[in-house]
């Protein structure tokens, strides 16, 4: 449920968690490609804040581009987005032999596109909003940490 | 030896060319040798004598036929004609002058025939005519029979005509036209005619004076006659026989005072003279004078040619015939059925028909085809303003499917559109906690200020979820759930719209409800659906009634209806299953769809939505889905498209 938030954020201060986890390895690098700039703001605010590099992209293409520099640990792309699809660029990244774990998010939540991403091999498919536990839980399953716990977040 | 060949040659076609001339000659000449050999014998010569003078329509009638008829039968025929005016010139005298005149006119002239018309001419022939060598043969016509024995066996006198008028059956007639009648006025004048007239009339009638009253006037002054005549009562039948002079001995016109007597009559007038009939009179068993004239041409004819005639003197009849007046029928209100058989009705007034046929075949031509003309016109109007009214309701109605379907098409980018900003606000807003000091100053109510904005960025996102569910293709969900909690579930969503509409809602829920598979969301929808409408049909309902009430129970089948009983207005009146058809609506505002969807989402369940009058008044409507089984749902069923499908399917 929505109220999921409520205790993850309540629990302690999640500007220390994120420290916290930023203790043990370095910075997990997430890229997050969406053609539009407060998503990509918003999410660069609230992934940061939880101790994560970030990288944003407006474009598959611009993604695509930067990727030879350096090769990101999770890839959050949007579904929908003009030119590629977060879709075709994870088969364009698999095809080409990049691994790289990917979340696909859409505005469109629909099942049929969710059932063929999955199927595609996507780490994790989220509608938008993006459900911030959800996300959380998705990122740390593809970087391969240990998702905090319910338990652990909840009062 | 051919020369002389061509001689012998040239002579014979000479030959023959003079005999062809002859032939042609003689051809060419033979009718005018025929003509004048005809012309060669002198033409019969017929004498017309008329007792009385010229104008006696009468004389004209019997004179006018005879000539004709004569030479029909003779060809050139010579007339002679005199008038002895014997009316006013009576006397031996007189008569003696006229005859010296007479037999010095015709000296030297034969007359083959001399035609008498008229007793007194007969007798001035017989009395005074000086039949010299060469006599000639006297035809009479107009003649009583007492004066053709008397003089029968006078020299020449071949014969003549055997009129006789008949008052018997002329009263018959009358009597017939009148069958109230109880007295019949015979009128006479005062002159020598007259009284011979009287005399024959009352030797007719004498046998009918047992059955009605008759009254014979004579010896009066005329203009008394026309006095008393004109204060007779209408069902007397009056005869004007014969007036050709009064007391005062003033000899009249024959045919005048008769007129008079019959223009001045307040009763019905009856005549045997057939030239009365269209002059007052109803009409009569008269003989035609006409006929008489042929009859007495015809003897005459008969005599030039010589012809054997038998014994004389010839009597050859002459037929009478019931003549009636058809105005004076009509003016007198006579029936026609009352005539008697093969009676001759003249002066028909010519009916509108009978004058114009062509005319009148037109003209109703021309209205019939004009008629055709508008009514195919008018139809064809008829029809063009009710396809103009379907072709406009049409419009409407794709007007409305394109609005509808454009919402549709939009719902996905304006879901997009929506969710962007939304999971921008909400990344921030999550963001924005995670940095918020925890002991700042003011920081619990900023917690709180953001995590609202959490809260209701998350709502409108599920918001925009639903609303894209509700409005795209497929993509159900098909799970069991318990239908009484999705009830109460809508009864919590309803209460405030209830509430400011003064509604009360109730719920009768039945205990042990089995599960029921489906979209639980889209059967909230049906059940909003209907719930808005009960609510909306109670917008008139005095607000201590206004109550909605959802009930579920389980059907015998082991299905599970949920009625929504409301108070309101009830069902409108016409086609019960207009309510379910797409864009049907009852609303001023309304879309006409919330049924027609509802409809089509039950079936999909497998289910129905009926709709019914409540016996109390108001309506129920019923929401029945089928006992509990996994109901496979199609991706493309119980949406906004299967819905429209009905009509998308008869454009």
């Amino acid at each position: 449920m929505i109220c999921g938030i409520e205790p993850e954020v309540n629990s302690q201060n999640p500007y220390q968690m994120s420290i916290d986890a930023t203790m043990f390895v370095p910075p997990h690098l997430i890229a997050v490609v969406d053609d539009e700039a407060p998503v990509l703001r918003g999410l660069r605010r609230l992934l940061r804040g939880r101790g994560f590099e970030v990288r944003t992209y407006e474009s598959a293409h611009e993604f695509l581009t930067a990727l030879q520099a350096e090769k990101p640990d999770c890839l959050i792309v949007d579904f929908q987005m003009p030119g590629m699809t977060g879709l075709e660029l994870h088969r364009h990244l698999t095809r080409a032999g990049a691994h790289i774990p990917t979340i696909v998010i859409t505005a469109h939540n629909e099942r049929t596109i969710e059932k063929l991403c999955l199927a595609e091999g996507v780490s994790a498919f989220l509608s938008k909003p993006l459900q911030i536990s959800s996300l959380s839980a998705a990122i740390h399953e593809s970087c391969g940490m240990t998702a905090p716990s319910q338990e652990s977040r909840s009062r | 030896m051919t020369r002389r060949g061509d001689h012998r040659c040239i002579r014979r076609l000479s030959r023959i060319v003079s005999v062809f001339l002859v032939a042609i000659a003689t051809l060419l000449v033979w009718p005018a040798l025929v003509s004048a050999q005809t012309s060669g014998v002198a033409p019969p010569r017929v004498l017309l004598l008329m007792a009385n003078d010229h104008r006696i329509p009468v004389t004209l009638q019997m004179t006018e036929a005879a000539r004709v008829r004569l030479t029909e039968r003779l060809g050139d025929v010579r007339f002679y004609s005199d008038f002895l005016d014997l009316q006013r010139f009576p006397s031996d005298a007189d008569q003696d002058r006229t005859a010296r005149f007479l037999s010095d006119k015709y000296a030297s002239i034969h007359l083959d025939v001399i035609i008498a018309i008229g007793p007194q001419a007969l007798r001035f022939i017989t009395d005074r005519w000086p039949n010299g060598a060469s006599p000639s043969k006297v035809v009479y016509c107009a003649v009583g029979s007492d004066l053709a024995e008397e003089l029968a066996s006078r020299p020449n006198i071949v014969g003549g005509t055997a009129a006789e008028f008949d008052y018997v059956k002329t009263l018959t007639m009358a009597r017939a036209l009148q069958p109230k009648a109880h007295k019949v006025v015979a009128i006479f004048g005062s002159s020598n005619f007259d009284r011979e007239q009287n005399k024959r009339v009352r030797e007719q009638l004498a046998s009918e004076e047992k059955q009605i009253e008759i009254e014979y006037w004579s010896g009066r002054p005329l203009a008394d006659v026309l006095r008393q005549v004109a204060e007779l009562p209408p069902d007397t039948i009056v005869l004007p026989a014969a007036f050709r002079g009064d007391v005062s001995g003033k000899v009249m016109i024959p045919w005048v005072p008769l007129s008079q007597i019959m223009a001045a009559a307040s009763a019905p007038t009856y005549s045997v003279y057939d030239t009365q009939v269209g002059q007052g009179v109803v009409g009569g068993y008269s003989m035609s004078f006409a006929d008489e004239g042929r009859v007495a041409a015809d003897l005459a004819a008969d005599v030039i040619e010589g012809r054997e005639l038998g014994r004389l003197p010839v009597r050859r009849p002459v037929q009478n015939k019931f003549r009636v007046d058809a105005q004076q029928l009509d003016r007198w209100g006579f029936s026609r059925a009352n005539l008697p058989p093969d009676t001759l009705v003249m002066f028909e007034k010519p009916t509108l028909w009978s004058q114009y046929r062509l005319f009148v075949l037109v003209t109703l031509g021309v209205i019939v085809v004009q008629s055709a003309l508008v009514t195919t016109l008018l139809i064809q109007r008829q029809r063009r303003v009710r396809a103009e009214a379907e072709a406009e309701q049409r419009r409407q109605e794709v007007a409305h499917l394109m609005r509808v379907s454009i919402l549709g098409e939009l719902s996905g980018a304006l879901a997009h559109e929506i969710t962007q900003p939304l999971t921008a606000i909400l990344s921030n807003a999550h963001a924005a906690l995670d940095m918020l000091p925890e002991h700042a100053p003011g920081a619990v109510e900023l917690r709180e200020a953001i995590e609202d904005i959490v809260q209701e960025d998350t709502r409108a996102g599920e918001v925009v979820k639903r609303l894209r569910r509700l409005l795209k293709k497929g993509d159900k969900t098909n799970e069991p759930f318990d239908m009484n909690e999705l009830v109460l579930a809508t009864v919590t969503l309803l209460r405030s719209e209830g509430l400011g509409r003064g509604i009360t809602i109730k719920t009768e829920l039945a205990d042990a409800l089995p599960r029921v598979w489906g979209d639980p969301i889209q059967i909230q929808q049906v059940l909003l659906n209907l719930a808005m409408n009960a609510m909306d049909a109670m917008a008139s309902t005095p607000s201590t009634e206004r109550i909605v009430l959802f009930s579920t129970a389980i059907t015998p089948t082991g299905g599970i209806d949920v009625l929504v009983r409301d108070r309101g207005v009830g069902l409108p009146t016409g086609d019960k299953d207009q309510v379910f058809k797409p864009f049907f609506t009852t609303k001023d505002r309304g879309l006409g769809l919330g049924l027609a969807i509802c409809s089509s989402i039950a079936q999909a369940h497998d289910g129905k939505v009926t709709l019914i009058s409540d016996e109390d008044g108001g309506a129920v409507a019923t929401l029945s889905l089928p006992a509990s089984k996994q109901v496979p749902l199609a991706n493309d069923t119980a949406t906004l498209e299967s819905a429209l499908r009905p009509l998308a399917a008869n454009p």
